[in-house]
């Protein structure tokens, strides 16, 4: 079972959210979808799950439209920032209702998470604070055995005892049973070990869709002492330079070089997501460059 | 694979209107006892005018007339108005929550117009019920008055229509609200407002007064609203272009707070 976004737009008046989009999301695999803030991510969660209309272009389920279709929309839940739930309905007639909706809810799960997280079943989602609205939401998400879940912001307002349950939450739950998991997330270090292919959107456009490995594969970070590291990354192609006391790093693109070939004093090592994504997302003159001038 | 889940749907909307409409039943059956007591114990019915009741309280110096169209209970107006909200508040919270839910609109449309069919015919059956009980409690046959109460089944559809009606009007408010921008809001209050103040005003002074009285008699009851059955058929038609218009707001309708 796959998602298809073919040639995807959407303009919001003059502003143009999504432009020209085409993805595949495949059958159990573990997205990231990355970007700034407005730069498009919950606009295309909310056209997938026939939240908001797209302006052009079609998100197909397995060749079916997904749009207002009852068979696709089944497949798919979305833990989304907003909350969609009428103002008096309470936590475990929420559960009630999920198990109504989706056949394969697992009622006993959602019980349990519920009691793991201490929320409390009695009172009312909109009465819920931030943190344990998210709570319910993940209860509910990671109950309903959809084989498409769409997080959208899943942590958001969760301290980091429960952002930590979380994502081990999320690896049983994948592991147990395997389905497509979307996240949508600033906090991309944290979830860096759990996204296996990575969708980078800026200005509503796709500027990266490839396996992280592959996307991390292509640039390395070098730190050492100014001096040497400047001689060293001379010519080099540069993604950005820190410098931090006396200790200075440079993001380089391009394949590692071997171990020994390195000038001692100097360290070398794989770049992570998050330095990946904001190397990404700087433009030119504002690539990671410290803003203050050095102290001569 | 593209039929509508309409299954859970209604399910969902039937669990909190069975409640609702059970709930509203009872208090107004409350009502009725209560007052059956206190008119039996307080008032002195002197009924063989027509509907003219008369209390008289000594003790209180009291000499009030009621007079026939004194509806101690209106069920079925109740029940109308119960259902107008229910079609305002209703229409915009399932939309969301089925989307939520995996539902898309074309169920929360089908879903809608099931409901409140159902409700309307149940409503208006628990109002006829009650109808033909209060002719039973001394001083409640004023109700009877009603005017199609000599056939309950023109009046049990009449009743369902009407419900159904206010349903769908509410629907059409409440999305034609969610689906204007807030300068549009604001000119659609000023033109409803000046739609329900000039232009409907001439209209029922100048032509319903033409085509009601020109109905014929029916059922043997005559009357403002002379012939049920058209009546009827304005009501249902009235519920249909509501409808359509719910179908024609709901089908583009974003999820927004």
């Amino acid at each position: 079972m796959t998602i298809k976004v073919n040639n995807v737009s959407k303009h919001f008046g003059s502003t143009k959210a999504l432009d020209n989009i085409n993805l595949e999301f495949g059958e159990k695999k573990i997205y990231g979808l990355l970007g700034n803030n407005g730069a498009g991510k919950s606009t295309l969660l909310n056209a997938i799950t026939s939240r908001l209309f797209v302006s052009q272009g079609e998100i197909t389920m397995d060749g079916t439209p997904v749009c207002d279709n009852d068979w696709a929309l089944n497949q798919i839940y979305m833990l989304g920032e907003k909350n969609y739930y009428p103002e008096t309905m309470k936590v475990r007639d929420a559960i009630r209702w999920g198990a109504v909706f989706y056949p394969g809810f697992d009622t006993e799960l959602a019980h349990s998470l519920a009691n793991r997280f201490n929320l409390p079943l009695k009172k009312k989602i909109t009465a819920l604070s931030t943190g344990y609205t998210t709570i319910f939401k993940i209860v509910m998400a990671l109950s309903t055995n959809a084989p498409f879940l769409l997080l959208d912001e899943p942590v958001l307002g969760l301290d980091a005892q429960h952002r930590d349950i979380f994502y081990k939450l999320i690896i049983e739950r994948y592991s147990k049973n395997p389905c497509t998991i979307i996240i949508s997330t600033h906090l991309i270090q944290e979830v860096a070990g759990l996204i296996e292919h990575c969708v980078i959107i800026k200005d509503g456009k796709i500027i990266k869709d490839a396996p992280s490995e592959e996307l991390l594969q292509g640039g390395y970070t070098i730190s050492g002492p100014a001096s040497l590291l400047d001689e060293f990354i001379s010519g080099k192609d540069i993604l950005s330079v820190s410098n931090l006391g006396g200790l200075k790093t440079a993001c380089i693109s391009g394949e590692m070089p071997e171990i020994g070939s390195l000038p001692t004093g100097l360290e070398f090592g794989k770049m992570n997501l998050q330095e990946y994504f904001i190397q990404l997302m700087c433009d030119g003159n504002d690539s990671g460059l410290p803003l203050y001038k050095e102290e001569k | 694979m593209t039929k509508l889940h309409i299954g859970p749907a209604m399910r969902y909307q039937w669990n909190y209107m069975w409640k609702s409409g059970l709930a509203a039943a009872g208090v107004m059956l409350a009502i009725m006892i209560i007052l059956a007591i206190i008119l039996t114990v307080t008032v002195t019915y002197t009924g063989a005018d027509g509907y003219i009741v008369e209390a008289v309280n000594e003790d209180l110096n009291l000499n009030i007339d009621f007079s026939g169209s004194l509806t101690v209970l209106d069920a079925g107006g109740i029940f109308t108005m119960m259902l107008f909200i229910v079609g305002i508040v209703s229409v915009r919270e399932d939309l969301k929550f089925f989307i939520q839910h995996g539902m898309g609109r074309k169920t929360t449309y089908a879903a809608n117009i099931l409901i409140s069919l159902i409700c309307a015919a149940g409503a208006s059956l628990i109002s006829l019920i009650f109808l033909l009980i209060s002719e039973f409690i001394p001083l409640f046959h004023v109700n009877l008055t009603n005017i199609f109460s000599n056939n309950p089944l023109v009046s049990w559809l009449l009743s369902t229509l009407s419900m159904f009606f206010a349903w769908q009007l509410g629907s059409l408010i409440s999305l034609i609200y969610y689906r204007l921008n807030t300068l549009a809001k604001v000119i659609f209050s000023i033109a409803a407002a000046a739609l329900f103040l000039f232009v409907l005003r001439g209209l029922f002074s100048n032509l319903l007064d033409v085509l009601f009285p020109g109905y014929t008699t029916f059922w043997g009851v005559t009357g403002f609203f002379g012939n049920p059955v058209n009546l009827a058929l304005t009501l249902l038609a009235a519920g249909i272009v509501c409808s359509i218009g719910n179908f024609l707001l709901i089908r583009r309708a974003p999820i927004k707070e």
